[in-house]
């Protein structure tokens, strides 16, 4: 899950990127028509003379080392993940802490929902997305199953886990994928 | 244990079995896809390493720590008493026509391609697993022979093989709607049902 503000540098960067290849493009061609104001044979002696000065050294160094950092800083920054290890639950304070693995919660949560015919298996978490805090049930049903049920069935897991973990912040995300392949159902309801 | 506690005396209310839960969590946000322009950041933030490495390679020849040819002096010697030629023609273009595919990504929206089940708390579909549902109910009607269907969150486009003899759209239609009805009515805003009959004539 990468964040919005990563996901907000991604579009100004790409924006340059775009432009950049566009005013590099476009630069060339006119001066590839000779009527452009540049010199029409390219000299590279001024970056030369900056490059031969005393200082240049230790500044490359500085300035790479930065570029470096920066560099995977943003590239770790895409790799970042979003699953919440501790869930503080109510009644924690200043005099203690009550503290439970919210994921184990909701994987126990995802059992009980793979015990609804046509849900085949279920998986759960808790993870941060876009400033919530969700309980997020991964499920895999049947082509065959019955929306309405399962989703009767994923309101009174939900309900069941809001019980159990009491925290109100909580948001609640039953994400269904379809199994490609059918798995034989009881026709005999 | 003492006896006291273990019975209950009349005047104590009995305590009733907790009553089912019916506090629904909330539901969190449709999940949304990010888009390509995290891929162009990847590769940016590559390209930014690769050139802080320069930059120290750079740093540390000049000032002899190192003892290589520095790659900014190639690069300047190679760059240096360039006319322009015909060759760079299509070159400069390529980059015109890169820069103009690059730029619709900036400003593309984040891919939505979730179905809302109707629920008290969030239970969503992917669009893809829609249409898979949409094959499976419709693969075996009358007169069908073959089904693919695509979907997006307001139509479900079903694409159906019939076979040739004595079947008509009306009838296959029908066949259609009432065997996605029960699954579209699990949807909190259903998407629109077109079905495209294509008969195998075998004749």
């Amino acid at each position: 899950m990468i964040s919005r503000k990563i996901l907000l540098i991604d579009r100004i960067a790409t924006l340059v990127l775009g432009l950049a290849l566009v005013a590099g493009g476009a630069l060339g061609l006119w001066w590839w028509s000779g009527d452009s104001p540049f010199v029409s044979v390219s000299d590279t002696g001024a970056v030369q003379r900056v490059v031969d000065m005393v200082w240049w050294p230790t500044a490359s160094v500085a300035v790479g080392v930065l570029l470096i950092l920066l560099g995977l800083r943003w590239a770790a920054a895409h790799l970042s993940r979003a699953k919440v290890d501790k869930l503080y639950l109510p009644g924690s304070g200043s005099q203690g802490k009550l503290d439970v693995d919210g994921s184990k919660v909701v994987g126990a949560a995802a059992d009980v929902l793979a015990d609804t015919l046509g849900v085949r298996s279920a998986t759960g978490k808790i993870m941060r997305d876009r400033g919530q805090l969700v309980a997020r049930i991964d499920a895999v049903i049947e082509p065959e199953a019955d929306l309405g049920q399962i989703a009767e069935s994923a309101d009174l897991v939900s309900a069941q886990l809001a019980e159990v973990l009491g925290r109100d912040d909580l948001r609640c995300s039953v994400e269904l994928r379809v199994a490609r392949a059918g798995r034989q159902l009881s026709r005999a309801f | 244990m003492t006896a006291g506690q273990d019975s209950l005396s009349p005047e104590e209310p009995v305590e009733e079995p907790r009553p089912a839960p019916d506090e629904e969590m909330s539901a969190a946000r449709p999940r949304v896809g990010t888009g390509t322009a995290p891929a162009f950041g990847l590769l940016l933030a590559l390209l930014l390493v690769g050139l802080g490495v320069v930059g120290v390679q750079e740093g540390l020849v000049r000032s002899g720590a190192i003892g290589a040819g520095s790659w900014t002096s190639a690069a300047l010697g190679a760059g240096d008493g360039i006319e322009a030629a015909n060759w760079m023609v299509p070159v400069f273009v390529v980059l015109v026509v890169l820069g103009l595919l690059v730029l619709p990504v900036v400003v593309m929206r984040r891919p939505r391609k979730t179905v809302t089940l109707a629920a008290r708390t969030g239970v969503y579909l992917r669009t893809a697993d829609l249409a898979r549902i949409t094959d499976s109910l419709v693969d075996g009607a009358d007169g069908v022979i073959d089904v693919h269907s695509s979907a997006t969150q307001r139509q479900i486009h079903v694409r159906v093989t019939t076979t040739s003899a004595g079947t008509t759209k009306q009838v296959v239609d029908g066949d259609i709607e009432a065997r996605l009805a029960p699954s579209l009515a699990a949807l909190e805003h259903p998407p629109r049902v077109k079905v495209e009959l294509r008969s195998e004539d075998l004749t």
